[in-house]
């Protein structure tokens, strides 16, 4: 009796012993000093790889917004707009004077009167601009097309008033002889510049002024080249006033 | 008595070595789970290495597609540049054309003349003329007569004892608009020799008023439209 007390003394005291020694040891699920490093390691890894995910959603979230701004950049089609707006310019610029036209036609030339034997006033022998305002008006009320004088082409914005002894037109000065040249029916500029009580019949036959036409099927006429802007005037948008 | 207590704080160590114990053993298990330390952290490293590819993968691509999105920004910006040109060019033109009702600051001219002077409109429409050839002179950016637009195709013709513009027949008073400076407009008509001095002289009244900012003149648009019958334009803009 005495002997298996003690016997289950001893296994006690073993049993505690090795308790102790592995719970100082660190139990007995394989925790050495390595595995306490590699816990350590593991505790790091795992903060990294959290972060890293964090990053790649990030990332991932970024790649999408650019995508949807690439996008964002297709569906506009400026350009369509554009290629409209520059016919639209095309048409007008056609039918406000700037760009090159041909055409048959005719050619007016006038010239000063320089015959000295006459009883005329020197200034009734000059071409003033008033003369060249008047046939250009001419012109167009027989239907002309387009016009030019000098190679300074007339459009509706064009000047043609006094410089001294020249004429200036589109903001250059031009000297005679002045040579006019228009697009439209050739009979109908013919005739509105040769019968008999039009301007340019009574500056040939009463001035004596040096006046010559000639018909012409095909003339090429220069565009406006003047460097115009627009500082005052303003459209009115339609349902606006 | 004694083996009493013995056997107590015999009873009472074990359990809580036996305590201590578990919660050792419970812990580790947490921290590992049931995979060995060192396959774990290969595992945890292996994900690692994957993470940090794909990082540097959607970094790549991000990067190409910042780039991308920042030529298309500027190739946007230029677009629209002129885009914001070409809309100014047709604005340009649609004022000059005339047929857009337009307004700004310019000036109103009256031509009038005394009921009894014999002076006619027709024999002088020269001077409204010249007039026109002096306020374009002086920049202006749209004309009207009587309501109607001084277009490209605007001829004063004499019939009678009136003038017909753009086809409609004028009598006096005529009543011309025009939008520009009007300092400026108002310097080109009126000086020694100048067209109202002329238009005075041969017995016309006129009378001016200048519109300055802010307050503005409103004309109208031409009704009709051009048909072109004999002249084509050239495109080719190498000429």
């Amino acid at each position: 009796m005495v002997v298996i007390k003690k016997i289950l003394n001893i296994i006690i005291f073993l049993m505690v012993f090795l308790t102790v020694a592995a719970t100082v040891k660190g139990a007995g699920a394989g925790i050495d000093e390595n595995t306490i490093y590699s816990i350590k390691d593991i505790y790091r890894y795992e903060q990294n790889i959290k972060e890293m995910k964090l990053l790649v959603e990030n990332m991932e979230r970024a790649v999408d917004s650019e995508e949807i701004q690439v996008k964002d950049y297709e569906d506009k089609n400026i350009l369509d707009t554009i290629i409209e707006i520059n016919a639209q310019i095309e048409e007008l610029k056609f039918h406000n004077g700037f760009t090159y036209v041909r055409g048959p036609g005719i050619m007016l030339s006038v010239a000063d009167n320089i015959n000295e034997d006459t009883d005329l006033d020197i200034m009734d022998r000059i071409v003033h601009d008033v003369d060249i305002v008047v046939l250009l008006n001419d012109l167009k009320a027989a239907g002309a097309e387009a016009i030019e004088i000098n190679g300074k082409r007339i459009i509706n914005i064009s000047e043609v008033v006094c410089a001294g002894p020249l004429i200036r037109v589109n903001g250059e000065v031009i000297p005679a002889p002045f040579i006019i040249r228009a697009i439209g029916d050739i009979d109908e500029l013919y005739s509105a510049v040769t019968e008999e009580g039009t301007y340019a019949y009574e500056l040939k036959n009463t001035y004596g002024m040096d006046v010559a036409v000639r018909r012409s099927q095909n003339m090429s006429l220069p565009k406006y080249r003047g460097n115009y802007k627009i500082e005052y005037a303003q459209i009115i948008e339609e349902g606006i006033e | 008595m004694n083996k009493f207590l013995q056997k107590g704080m015999i009873f009472v160590i074990s359990l809580v070595l036996g305590i201590v114990l578990m919660t050792q053993i419970r812990t580790a298990g947490n921290i590992l789970g049931s995979i060995d330390a060192v396959e774990k952290t290969g595992q945890l490293n292996e994900e690692l290495t994957r993470l940090n590819i794909e990082k540097n993968k959607l970094r790549e691509e991000l990067e190409a597609l910042k780039e991308d999105n920042r030529e298309r920004e500027e190739r946007q910006q230029k677009t629209e540049e002129e885009l914001n040109r070409l809309k100014e060019e047709l604005e340009k033109h649609q004022i000059i054309s005339g047929y857009y009702d337009v307004k700004g600051p310019g000036v109103i001219i009256t031509i009038d003349a005394d009921p009894n002077s014999y002076v006619s409109l027709a024999s002088s429409h020269q001077y409204i003329l010249a007039l026109i050839s002096y306020l374009n002179n002086a920049g202006v950016e749209a004309i009207s007569i009587n309501g109607q637009r001084y277009t490209n195709y605007t001829e004063i013709v004499p019939v009678l004892n009136h003038i017909n513009v753009n086809g409609v027949a004028m009598v006096l008073p005529l009543e011309i608009k025009a939008i520009g400076n009007p300092r400026t407009i108002e310097a080109s008509l009126n000086f020694v020799g100048g067209i109202v001095m002329q238009l005075t002289q041969i017995g016309f009244t006129v009378e001016y008023e200048l519109y300055e900012k802010p307050k503005e003149i409103f004309i109208y648009r031409f009704d009709g439209e051009k048909q072109f019958q004999y002249a084509v334009p050239i495109i080719d803009e190498g000429i």
